[in-house]
């Protein structure tokens, strides 16, 4: 019962949140020098002042602001985010069409980091200050200080350029063709037709770049997790369960780990919060169809529309995050329940 | 009884810590023993290492830094300084347990209370978790915690200082110990709930005849519930005697101006006294007598030399160069 209030007050908040961003987004696009007309349309239509008027009239920039304003909001509720200047599509159909690409690699990115960061942060906290540690911390800060596109760009040449072990850029080769968008992943989606070699083969485009955008999530997911755990067990509590006569690994397993990963939980959904935006060069590096080259083709042609969708978009999915991971503290921690 | 081998029996124990500042001396030639069913109290100002002792005895000082350098630990036979880590963890909680002066924070706050009990019966007993469970609620029962059925779900937050203890208690005295340390049990609580836990203590000493280690830097407590007294000076025993003896006639300096150190209830309001000077840095070791700086009595002698533990007469023993016979009073 008090978890459900609980689950349902987080959810009454994110709506709350989300008229904020609404808001946010619309007052960022208007301060924004540039005319949209002028990005948008040819030269030769620019010359003709009623094509630009039609092009004004048609997004409704004759109209003032705040009436904008209302209508903006009014339409971001009924998920109606407008057409692209740029395809002539609307924008939800353009996220529908890019994000699965986005999320799947992002889920496959945040999997990965999660496994061998909470992996490793544990190994180093245990060894602490042994020669193990030293080698986890100093893999940690180069994951986390690495440029991605280089990281990237040294992957490629090495196992798809060298090696040969790993195809090149994109989702699928070449020799296979897209499977039928049911969810839009493609790993999923090519389960749903039975093609299993079609499925490995989306697996193995997913690798490189899943672990170029692992390598810094995991970085920070290692040193929470040692740095916490360290904490952690020298605390009252854990003196209180070796009394008990607990060996070391019961010690960590069934009274350490639950306190302090707590923390860890929260980089974890920040990280995901991140890789679920669209990481722009990665996704360029590897021609991935993702929200990343999307949102980087609306800003280059101030695609208002796709700006704002793009920018709803993952605010949406950090808010959405967010309560998941506070529902999560929740259910963990008992004395947060309680606030 | 007094034929009979002690329960446990410390001998010559001496704990250090060696830090990046320097190396604490923080238990110094340690030795005494405690008897099956026995109630012993320890007392001394705090950073006297009455904590490091009893840490000492589960094998639970942190290390590093801390690191028992010398001495024995006899148990049922067994050094407990020699033993296997395997060994020790099912000493640990089943035949020596502990509760800590910190209830607020002794608990694992995201495990249910019943569940940190019955955990040691899993453990040691080998039950299962429902019957672990159950138990668990009957001995959350006896150390006097009203609705255990209830408490027995409730996390460490929701429950006060005193109850928090309690489940400590339960905790430490699932498995049915031999013996039980209890460091400062009731320092972080209100009076009336000390004197409650004061109560539980002496009552389930009796009822399962487990010997308990009380530990207090407060001699009120110390006088209210031990037989036997031991008071700790910068990690050295420095007298042992029974409780009444000590406090009608304390032999060493530093027992006189801890019992005048106490705050009594009368009409006319003498000022309290005090013991002048601070306890001595842990890091320098003297030749002397450490507590020569602040001692009213103090002789050439004391500076130089250690004084040994002196038998004054049956069970009563005093480090100080005042009662060795035939000791000139040399001046200073
Ligand atoms: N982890 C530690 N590192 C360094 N010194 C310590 C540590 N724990 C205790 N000590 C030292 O050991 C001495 C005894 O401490 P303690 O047993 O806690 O005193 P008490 O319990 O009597 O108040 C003190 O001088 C203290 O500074
Ligand atoms: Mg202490």
């Amino acid at each position: 019962m008090e978890r459900l209030r609980f689950i349902i007050k987080r959810f009454a908040l994110l709506i709350v949140m989300l008229f904020g961003v609404a808001t946010i987004v619309f007052v960022l696009t208007k301060l924004v020098p540039g005319d949209s007309a002028v990005a948008n349309l040819s030269q030769r239509s620019l010359s003709d002042p009623k094509i630009v008027e039609a092009y004004k009239v048609k997004h409704g920039l004759d109209q003032p602001v705040i009436i904008q304003y209302f209508i903006h909001i009014k339409n971001v509720f009924k998920l109606d985010l407008g057409t692209s200047m740029r395809t002539n599509q609307s924008i939800l159909y353009e996220l529908k069409r890019c994000f699965p690409a986005t999320i799947e690699l992002a889920t496959l990115a945040i999997l990965l980091s999660t496994i061998f960061g909470i992996f490793f942060g544990i190994i180093s906290a245990m060894k602490r200050n042994s020669i193990v540690d030293q080698i986890v911390r100093a893999i940690s800060v180069l994951g986390v200080s690495i440029p991605s596109f280089w990281f990237a760009l040294i992957m490629l040449y090495v196992f798809y350029y060298k090696l040969q072990i790993l195809p090149g850029p994109g989702r699928l080769s070449a020799s296979f063709s897209a499977p039928v968008a049911v969810t839009g992943f493609y790993m999923i989606d090519s389960l749903i037709e039975g093609d299993f070699l079609k499925f490995i083969d989306a697996l193995k485009h997913l690798i490189l770049p899943a672990s170029v955008l692992a390598a810094f999530t995991m970085g920070l997911i290692t040193r929470t997790t040692r740095s916490n755990l360290l904490d952690v067990m020298s605390t009252d509590y854990i003196r209180t369960a070796k009394a008990k006569g607990l060996s070391k690994v019961s010690v960590i397993v069934s009274h350490a780990l639950g306190n302090a990963l707590i923390p860890v939980l929260t980089v974890i959904g920040l990280g995901f919060g991140n890789l679920l935006g669209g990481m722009v060069l990665v996704e360029t590096i590897f021609n991935w169809p993702g929200l990343g080259q999307f949102a980087y083709n609306s800003v280059k042609s101030l695609d208002y529309p796709g700006i704002i969708g793009v920018s709803l978009l993952i605010a949406l999915n950090y808010m959405l995050i967010n309560t998941v991971i506070d529902i999560l503290y929740g259910t963990i921690d008992p004395r947060v329940r309680c606030k | 009884m007094n034929q009979k081998e002690p329960l446990l029996n410390i001998q010559n124990l001496s704990v250090e810590f060696r830090t990046i500042e320097g190396t604490v001396y923080a238990i110094n030639d340690l030795s005494y023993t405690l008897n099956s069913g026995d109630i012993l109290g320890i007392v001394g100002e705090s950073g006297s290492g009455k904590s490091v002792s009893s840490l000492g005895i589960m094998k639970l000082i942190p290390n590093p830094p801390g690191k028992i350098v010398n001495g024995k630990i006899i148990y049922e036979g067994k050094n407990l300084v020699n033993i296997s880590e395997k060994e020790m963890e099912q000493i640990r909680g089943n035949d020596i347990s502990m509760i800590f002066q910190e209830p607020m924070t002794s608990l694992n706050p995201i495990i249910k209370c019943g569940k940190q009990i019955a955990e040691s019966l899993i453990l040691h007993r080998g039950l299962k978790k429902k019957v672990a469970f159950e138990q668990a609620v009957e001995m959350m029962h006896s150390v006097g915690i009203a609705n255990p059925e209830q408490r027995a779900h409730e996390y460490p937050h929701q429950l006060s200082g005193g109850m928090r203890q309690r489940v400590m208690i339960a905790m430490a005295l699932a498995c049915k110990p031999n013996i039980l340390i209890c460091d400062e049990p009731t320092t972080a609580l209100d009076v009336t709930i000390q004197a409650q836990i004061l109560d539980l203590i002496r009552h389930l000493n009796k009822e399962m005849n487990t010997a308990v280690i009380m530990i207090s830097h407060d001699l009120g407590v110390v006088s209210e519930l031990c037989e036997r007294v031991i008071v700790m000076y910068t990690g050295c025993i420095i007298e042992e005697s029974s409780s009444q003896e000590l406090f009608e006639n304390p032999l060493h300096p530093y027992t006189i101006g801890l019992i005048k150190a106490i705050p009594k209830i009368s009409k006319d309001r003498e000022p309290l006294q005090t013991i002048e000077g601070v306890v001595p840095n842990a890091m320098e070791k003297t030749d002397g007598c450490s507590f020569w700086p602040r001692c009213k009595d103090v002789m050439l002698r004391c500076k130089q030399e250690l004084p040994p533990m002196i038998q004054v007469k049956q069970d009563r023993k005093v480090r100080c160069w005042k009662y060795v016979v035939g000791n000139r009073h040399e001046g200073i």
